[in-house]
């Protein structure tokens, strides 16, 4: 019988304009103002920079083709977007091998492995930016605006706090909107200048290379947060502007998160992966330990857009969104509802008694119980005899260890002591005495630093100063935050008394230059176990807690 | 309350060289008439008559199966033969062909024309039946059972007059040049089937029609007719989507738009029922806007139905240059035609001749980007993309949740994929994958 | 416990401490979990089950049984018998009164009880003398947690699949590669602290 007599269909004869390279042409035509604006802030060393990135993302790409045998993919320019935003979000002193092993790594390992344009899942160069924060000692490494670097010498150049190091602390940076929106304060050189950066991005959504939700979504959703909780005591709206205008928002919204192939491709995909990495960017800025999270919080939104996609599936044609989704909730109950709770019933066997079968089962469990408790027996035994051989070296050994800190924390004490005090700020209260009499208090208290908790103990004495710092254990990055916390650090503190600061003008603190957030933790720390000391007169033991419960024997 | 399209693209119009061209006749008819008995709707129409009979003009010579209609003679003659014959999807098919004695003459057992006032609706819906009138728009159906189904479940008469294509211009002039007659009948439609409300939307750049239209709606004193402008955005003339425009309702999947209350008409498809009532005429005429870059003076035809496609570019004085592709319909839907001997059937609007500078330059498909602007333009909420990446992987489990069946292939998401993939294809591809069960892999 | 301390437990479990990602345990089920999604979403639905309750189990333990009598070194031995004990309970326990379910994790179960996660979050929230509350939250959450990275990882796996790279790095690498990059998206929510 003849098929069904249908017409012979072909393509549409009419395309829309837009090819890859036409979209990555344009993005670049996007970045150019903003490259402008750069050069003429910071000097023509991020020209340099930029050229160099380029090139070094290009030829990696070029090479890696060539020795795999692939086809040649440079001519659709998406290495050179790579190239510029992997600079872009360099400080403008970073030196020049950094965009060379960024970008390569991006191209080669981020994008080339996974089957290069469209098929890579983190956005290449953001990923490679993050790789060169393991050299934390160099990317923070802010110059202010309008200095004029040198091609060459950059060791010169001021370090300046940006605006997000002031945000973090809960301060409206110092510069008006003029400023913040011309760019001319610290940071990576593509972000600075928002103006530009809007320019680009709104020539963009013009365009229809990307379209808006994902910059609207990601930006509105900081927006509305900082609105709604703003730092104590700042104005809401400066501060949502200041937020709005310092780090890497607007460059991340328009030019990083909206990276074609690291998007979901639905609509409202699009819409829950701006939301979501605008919620993960006020996470990390309130809470993390980086000044800026949006690079973070891009990241990890990237790995998440292949479930967004699936879930940001639009609603079928047809089919009210009600019906659609009662008829997913169905489906999914439907699924579900064979699991059900069951009355465990068991067949009775042939000519046995009721609960026969059970039984065997119970001693079969048994049997094998027993067959394996003797190596529990054994292997309780051996515990116990290293415990009982261990414990007494072990309490030597801490004994040691205790008179090694009350050394370092109060080196007046020639013995400490627990003391039944309970404070909610601090882990321990202990005492310690000279010839018999009381000469202060030694509190150890937890406060997170950068990488973690710090753990410490501080000596006070009874007139409320200080007399030693003892740091018990910390996760800080070795090399840059370990320098805040050894002797030359520490020994500031001593003979210190009240409120200390870091910044302002009484009572200071000198902090270590590139470890300011473990330099003010330790302040903190140091702030909470005078405050401790200082309510111990009024302190009353806890009534039923005169025995401690000693966890070692 | 404004109601809108999902997606969709805004293609130039190009209409510039035809909307001003009033619909004229052939300076000389076709010498051959071939009448295909597939007109379009699917179904194969059973030949009446034989070699060497004579018929007039609007003598039925076949007979539809089921539910079918009618296919009349549009010119007067002889038979010349009942054989394969090209048609415009591509293939050969049984078609009668009329050797046209150039008289016109019509045929003396035609109905009368009835009382525009008085005509009941069971005799509107007999007449639409005997006078072979099918869906003019695209889809070929017969009308008559439309109209019957509406009755008493539609409560909107949608005409739609959108013409979104490029190049069309055959319903706009139909409103400019016989817009009384249009309006006639459009009252009948209104007062026999009986819904609540008949809206008459007509696109945005048509706007000389929409003055037209609004000026005999003032001139008639029972014009319960609205008239809606829309911007004119591809695929909006397109059933579904005007419905969604126009009430806000979605058509369900594999549904028509009678199941949420609404009949939708075309322009071209109201005229034929219009001549049907006033005169009597069976539809064997019909508008058809020949265009395109390739013609040498584009015009809009009134020609009769089966007029082979040479004839058509004869009296628009040929091709001025080779022309690198012809269609039947719009870049966007058209199919191509490799045999100009094929003729109009009643469901062509136009015959559009590309040349060489108005295809889209052929550059080489390269790999998706995921850039989403094919999911944004699908007026169906379909993915085109996902369909691509399941298609690529082989992986057919996925097919079932992103329903290929519900494209209406119009196109737009290869029309902007930047990557230049054929998607329109390839969704139509899966959509048979699907039919085949394809889920056991 | 305060809901600010216990909204910090939450977070670190999901994401600064994610128990794949950053604490590297729980990579020790089956491979299907990683290539998958369904699979991934069973399996990580299956950890967090055996989490929770071996959590619970080994709190009660720490806290009525060895700390007030001192018997803390026996934690080690305590708990990893406790865990078995909980993954048994869990499998018979839906066997008898859940079959679905048990069949449809049946091949899943025996991986979870072998897994570190389960030992090391039971560990971790007793040498951080959590509360019960918070106990029960962090191992809730770190379960959470690794069932939303499995889940990301199989979908990944499926959509961009890893046949492109160079023959050298095929296999084990490119998926060890992979988790790495995504460890690296985690690295800047180290130290996260709420208050």
């Amino acid at each position: 019988m003849n098929p069904v007599h249908a017409p012979r269909r072909v393509d549409p004869m009419l395309r829309l304009g837009g090819s890859t390279r036409g979209l990555m042409a344009d993005v670049l035509v996007a970045l150019t103002p903003n490259l402008i604006m750069s050069a003429f802030l910071f000097g023509v060393r991020v020209l340099l920079l930029t050229a160099i990135s380029i090139a070094a993302c290009v030829l990696a790409e070029f090479l890696y083709r060539r020795l795999m045998g692939k086809e040649q993919t440079v001519g659709d320019l998406s290495a050179c977007v790579t190239g510029v935003l992997l600079a872009m979000s360099l400080p403008s002193t970073a030196p020049y091998w950094a965009p060379v092993v960024g970008g390569v790594f991006a191209i080669v390992v981020v994008k080339q492995f996974y089957g290069g344009l469209g098929r890579n899942f983190m956005n290449p160069a953001l990923t490679g930016r993050m790789l060169l924060c393991a050299f934390p000692m160099m990317m923070t490494n802010w110059a202010p605006a309008l200095q004029g670097l040198s091609i060459q010498n950059t060791t010169d150049a001021v370090t300046a706090a940006t605006p997000l190091s002031y945000l973090q602390l809960g301060l409206l940076p110092p510069l008006d909107h003029g400023q913040m929106l011309l760019g001319q304060h610290g940071g990576s050189f593509g972000e600075v200048s928002i103006f530009m950066v809007l320019l680009g991005g709104g020539y963009l959504v013009m365009r229809r290379v990307i379209s808006a939700r994902i910059p609207l979504s990601f930006v509105g959703s900081v927006a509305l947060l900082t609105f709604l909780f703003p730092a104590a005591e700042v104005p809401r709206l400066e501060w949502m502007i200041a937020q709005l205008c310092s780090g890497g928002l607007m460059l991340g919204a328009f030019f990083m998160a909206t990276d074609c192939a690291t998007s979901p491709v639905t609509p409202r995909g699009q819409l829950m992966f701006g939301t979501g990495c605008g919620v993960l960017t006020v996470l990390l800025r309130y809470f993390g330990s980086y000044p800026d999270g949006v690079g973070w919080a891009i990241l990890t939104m990237n790995c998440m857009v292949w479930l967004l996609d699936r879930a940001g599936l639009p609603r079928r044609f047809g089919v009210r969104r009600l019906e659609g989704m009662r008829a997913g909730l169905e489906r999914t109950l439907g699924n579900l509802s064979e699991i059900k709770l069951v009355r465990p019933g068991r067949r009775r066997g042939e000519g046995e008694l009721p609960g026969e079968s059970i039984l065997d089962q119970f001693w079969v469990w048994c049997w094998s119980i027993l067959s394996m408790a003797w190596i529990i027996v054994v292997l309780v035994f051996a515990s116990f005899a290293v415990h009982r051989f261990t414990d007494l070296p072990i309490a030597q050994q801490a004994d040691r260890e205790q008179q090694a800190l009350l050394a370092q924390v109060m080196p007046q004490a020639d013995l400490g002591a627990e003391t039944p005090y309970r404070d909610s700020r601090a882990v321990s209260i202990g005492a310690g005495y000279r010839e018999m009499e009381l000469i202060g208090h030694y509190i150890e208290v937890q406060v997170s630093g950068f990488g973690g908790m710090i753990t410490m103990v501080v000596g006070v004495d009874l007139n409320g100063e200080v007399t030693g710092v003892a740091i018990l254990d910390h996760k800080e990055t070795s090399g840059m935050g370990t320098r805040a916390l050894d002797g030359t650090f520490l020994n500031q503190f001593i003979g210190r008394s009240g409120t200390l600061h870091i910044t302002g003008h009484s009572n200071t603190i000198q902090a270590v230059s590139g470890a300011t957030m473990t330099s003010r933790a330790i302040t903190i720390g140091v702030n909470r176990a005078l405050a401790v000391a200082a309510d111990l007169e009024t302190a009353a033991p806890e009534k039923d807690d005169l025995s401690y419960t000693d966890s070692e024997a | 309350m404004r109601h809108k399209m999902f997606g969709g693209i805004h293609p130039a119009a190009r209409k510039e060289s035809t909307r001003r061209k009033a619909l004229a006749r052939m300076e000389k008819e076709p010498e051959w008439v071939i009448l295909p008995l597939d007109q379009g709707g699917g179904g194969t129409a059973e030949a009446l008559v034989r070699p060497g009979d004579r018929v007039l003009v609007g003598q039925p010579v076949a007979q539809g199966e089921g539910d079918g209609v009618p296919i009349h003679a549009s010119v007067s003659g002889r038979v010349a033969a009942v054989e394969d014959q090209p048609h415009p999807w591509g293939d050969h098919f049984p078609a009668i062909v009329l050797q046209n004695d150039g008289r016109n003459t019509l045929s003396s057992k035609l109905p009368g024309p009835l009382a525009l006032d008085t005509v009941t609706r069971a005799e509107l819906i007999e007449r639409v039946r005997e006078s072979g009138i099918v869906d003019m728009g695209g889809s070929g159906l017969p009308i008559w059972n439309r109209l019957e189904g509406a009755v008493g479940r539609a409560d909107t008469l949608i005409i739609d007059a959108m013409e979104c294509e490029p190049y069309l211009s055959a319903d706009h002039r139909l409103m400019l040049d016989k817009g009384r007659a249009l309006m006639q009948t459009v009252r009948v439609l209104t007062r026999t089937l009986g819904p609540e409300r008949a809206v008459m939307v007509i696109a945005g750049d048509k706007l000389n029609a929409v003055e037209a239209m609004e000026r005999r709606l003032a001139m008639q004193e029972k014009g319960r007719v609205e008239l809606r402008t829309m911007a004119a955005r591809y695929p909006l003339d397109s059933e579904k989507q005007v419905v969604q425009a126009v009430t806000g309702r979605e058509v369900p999947p594999e549904g028509v738009p009678v199941d949420v209350g609404c009949l939708v008409l075309n322009v071209a498809t109201v005229y034929a029922i219009g001549q049907s009532l006033l005169k009597g005429l069976p539809l064997v005429r019909r508008a058809v806007t020949v265009s395109g870059g390739a013609v040498s003076r584009p015009r809009n035809l009134w020609v009769p139905i089966g007029t082979p496609f040479n004839d058509l570019l004869k009296a628009c004085d040929g091709l001025k240059e080779p022309a690198a592709k012809i269609l039947m319909g719009g870049p966007l839907r058209g199919v191509p035609q490799d045999d100009l001997n094929a003729p109009v059937l009643k469901t062509t609007d136009a015959l559009v001749c590309l040349a060489e500078w108005e295809l889209p330059k052929p550059v080489p498909e390269t790999v998706c980007i995921r850039c989403g602007k094919c999911v944004a333009s699908c007026p169906m909420h379909l993915a085109p993309v996902l369909l691509y990446q399941a298609a690529r992987k082989q992986d057919w489990s996925r097919l079932p949740a992103l329903h290929p069946q519900d494209c209406i292939q119009c196109g737009c998401c290869t029309a902007v994929c930047p990557a230049r993939i054929p998607l329109a294809l390839l969704v139509r591809t899966m959509q048979k994958q699907l039919e085949k069960g394809g889920e056991a892999s | 416990m305060t809901s600010v301390h216990l909204a910090g437990v939450a977070l670190i479990a999901l994401l600064s401490e994610n128990f794949i990602l950053v604490n590297c345990m729980g990579i020790g089920t089956h491979t299907k979990a990683f290539e998958d999604p369904v699979q991934a979403r069973r399996t990580g639905l299956a950890l967090t089950l055996g989490m929770v309750l071996t959590t619970f189990l080994c709190w009660l333990a720490d806290n009525l049984l060895l700390i007030p009598f001192g018997w803390t070194f026996l934690r080690t031995l305590t708990f990893t018998l406790l865990s078995l004990l909980s993954l048994f309970l869990l499998k018979h326990g839906l066997r008898l009164f859940i079959p679905e379910l048990h069949r449809r994790l049946e091949e899943i179960l025996p991986g979870v009880s072998s897994n570190c996660a389960v030992l090391g979050a039971a560990l971790l929230v007793s040498q951080r003398g959590y509360s019960l509350g918070a106990a029960m939250l962090y191992a809730l959450c770190g379960g959470v947690g690794a069932t939303i990275v499995l889940m990301s990882y199989a979908g990944l796996r499926e959509e961009v699949g890893f046949e492109s790279c160079p023959k050298a790095f095929q296999g084990a690498p490119i998926a060890l590669i992979t988790a790495g990059l995504m460890a690296l998206a985690l690295v800047g929510f180290y130290g996260l602290q709420i208050a």
